[in-house]
């Protein structure tokens, strides 16, 4: 636990609360951006002639789904800026999940995008010549293509196969290279979209709506990062934990005016030569109070290495915190914990902010002894509350069932599960599969809560 | 432990009102924003005409054709320029539009006839002759000049001027689409057109 350091009375950290906005605003922002897109198509006589020709039908084709693209691209950008508006909302993961989706979407609209407009082009004049004004012989063109084959890599980049064959640095930076590749292509639209070329209104709109989106995505990451590091913390104590495992307790005199909730997590970046301009996130593995914010963190990757060697008194830029899942979910309900393996972290912050009457029930699940951390801790946190711990220990083909969380076991071991609140922090595949045991045991998906394991 | 705010991802369940508004809101802004667009003001009838009487009739009414020297050269889109060259309505036109507008009344289309000055683009001229109703509106564009030095110039503007002039004529205006692959020619032909209408009282 973290050592009281100061004189102040130690006292737990100020929820962020929530945002106000819900989820019909979000249906209602993009019902609006997608009416005006497919408004103003429609209105400039998109669809005149489509039945005509070949060319008018493929021109209009490529037209709207042009358009669908930006649209597509825009929200994946409003996601990026990470406005806490959305973030306390969906939760940074979630975000960052649809942000993936959207690219994917966006990809493959612009793929239709191409195909339509050579075939349209190539109508009088062949494939070879539509191919050749497309990348040259248009005004823009030439640039264009640039950025789409920027665009095109970096969402092949970010998809699941390529992203895990690169590094991280790798990937941050082709990563980055998206915002050339789009602004590369904006041109074309301006010039050659015959929605925005001859329509001044039309025009300043869409050039608006660029213009707001990339200067809030600017303020809010930016602003973020340079809040942050006008309060660093240091690092406080260094404790191993487990094989491979540490925890990291981080303090600075500005936690009294912090917000944070257990469950969350933050993006931690070593101001170290070679590190400063990397955050990873990581849990935090305690109630965050005014005395320190702890973490625990194993070792699984370069980034995840390089936390668990930090030294005591390091600085530390922390941006944050992220994350909606949180214990104020199981309220005045009882409560089912389930960890796998570093997963732990964020189950004792849970379990720690849990009330007496919850009666909390861990399950905790490991590949060895050596792996098991906090495990005294938990079992104190347990006591106070009338609950108890269950350790699965073990390499899955050691363990007695095939399953340990079907519902038959689950509700073996914990009759009244249909009434508790589940909440699961591991490995994906865990996580799954306890969703899928607890909600065949009866627990309704609204009281079934997990959030991706961060290190 | 004071909470001014509700923890997160705890929300009080939102009032009918509350859910409703905001895209009644956003939907009464992006409606009012696309009317306030330039529109196809000739709805959807679509290119389906195809009508007999494509050129200027030789014979027909006496016509005027107004000069429009007076017309001071305007901004055109990139490297688009526009001679000021009157021609005389002799000039046979090389690709004529197809549709003229309300067959049902085809008298109507017996006002002026104006000539448009030559837009010039990196491939050379294109210079419209225009005709409107006595009711001044558009309602006959044929090509006088267009660029013809190369085979490709040819192939693609044979092909792309029937069509501007056709959507110019339903949508009595400048405003159309650019067709692919002819994307010079549409500028430059939009240039043109627009010095006409904007030369028009």
């Amino acid at each position: 636990m973290p050592q009281r350091t100061s004189r102040m009375p130690i006292r737990k950290l100020r929820s962020p609360g929530t945002s106000l906005i819900r989820d019909t605003d979000v249906g209602a922002v993009i019902g609006f951006l997608t009416l005006v897109v497919v408004g103003m198509w429609w209105h400039h006589g998109g669809m005149i002639g489509f039945g005509n020709s070949v060319v008018l039908r493929m021109t209009a084709l490529d037209q709207i789904t042009g358009l669908l693209c930006s649209e597509a691209g825009l929200l994946g950008l409003i996601l990026v800026t990470r406005t806490p508006l959305l973030e306390r909302k969906y939760g940074l993961d979630r975000l960052l999940n649809w942000h993936r989706l959207l690219g994917v979407a966006m990809s493959l609209f612009m793929i239709l995008h191409i195909v339509f407009s050579v075939w349209a082009w190539s109508t009088p004049s062949g494939v070879l010549n539509a191919v050749k004004s497309l990348t040259g012989g248009e005004s823009y063109m030439a640039l264009t293509a640039v950025g789409t084959l920027i665009v095109f890599l970096v969402t092949l980049s970010s998809l699941k196969w390529f992203r895990n064959q690169l590094s991280y640095e790798m990937w941050y930076f082709i990563h980055l290279t998206v915002y050339v590749g789009l602004a590369m292509s904006f041109s074309h639209q301006i010039v050659l979209g015959s929605d925005f070329a001859t329509d001044k209104l039309a025009r300043w709109f869409w050039v608006g709506l660029h213009v707001v989106i990339i200067s809030w995505i600017i303020w809010s990451r930016w602003g973020s990062l340079v809040r942050a590091s006008m309060r660093p913390l240091r690092v406080a104590s260094v404790t191993h934990e487990a094989q491979g495992v540490t925890s990291v307790v981080l303090q600075g005199s500005h936690l009294q005016q912090h917000r944070a909730q257990a469950g969350q997590f933050y993006l931690l970046r070593q101001v170290v030569r070679g590190r400063w301009w990397r955050a990873n996130p990581f849990s935090l593995s305690s109630v965050p109070t005014t005395a320190g914010l702890r973490f625990t963190i194993k070792a699984r990757g370069e980034a995840s290495e390089a936390m668990t060697e930090i030294c005591v008194g390091t600085k530390v830029i922390a941006e944050g915190p992220y994350g909606v899942c949180t214990p104020d979910a199981v309220g005045d309900k009882k409560a089912l914990l389930v960890a796998g393996g570093v997963g732990i972290g964020p189950i004792v912050s849970y379990l720690e902010h849990l009330k007496p009457s919850s009666e909390p029930i861990v399950l905790y699940r490991a590949h060895s002894d050596k792996e098991v951390s906090h495990l005294e801790e938990i079992e104190a946190l347990v006591k106070e509350r009338n609950g108890r711990v269950h350790t699965l220990i073990g390499p899955r083909a050691k363990l007695k069932v095939a399953d340990p969380f079907s519902p038959n076991v689950l509700l073996k071991l914990i009759p009244d599960l249909a009434s508790r609140v589940v909440m699961v922090a591991g490995p994906e595949s865990m996580v799954k599969a306890v969703q899928r045991g607890s909600k065949a045991a009866g627990v309704p998906s609204e009281n079934i809560h997990s959030e991706r394991a961060w290190w | 432990m004071s909470q001014n705010r509700p923890p997160i991802g705890r929300q009080s369940k939102p009032t009918f009102a509350r859910q409703v508004m905001p895209a009644v809101a956003l939907t009464a802004v992006g409606v009012g924003f696309v009317s306030m667009l330039d529109g196809a003001t000739s709805g959807s009838v679509g290119l389906t005409a195809v009508a007999t009487n494509p050129v200027v009739d030789p014979n027909a009414p006496t016509t005027t054709v107004t000069d429009p020297n007076t017309t001071a050269p305007i901004a055109l889109p990139t490297n688009t320029t526009l001679a000021p060259t009157p021609v005389p309505a002799a000039v046979a036109p090389v690709i004529a539009a197809p549709v003229t507008v309300a067959p049902a009344n085809p008298g109507a289309c017996n006002g002026d006839v104006v000539a448009s000055p030559s837009a010039q683009f990196q491939y050379g001229v294109i210079q419209l002759q225009t005709q409107f109703t006595t009711a001044n509106v558009l309602c006959n564009v044929t090509v006088l000049q267009f660029p013809n030095d190369r085979r490709t110039s040819v192939q693609i503007n044979n092909y792309a001027l029937p069509i501007y002039n056709q959507e110019a004529v339903q949508r009595h205006s400048a405003k159309i689409r650019a067709v692919s692959g002819a994307t010079y020619s549409w500028q430059a032909y939009v240039a043109a057109l627009q010095a006409v209408l904007d030369s028009r009282p």
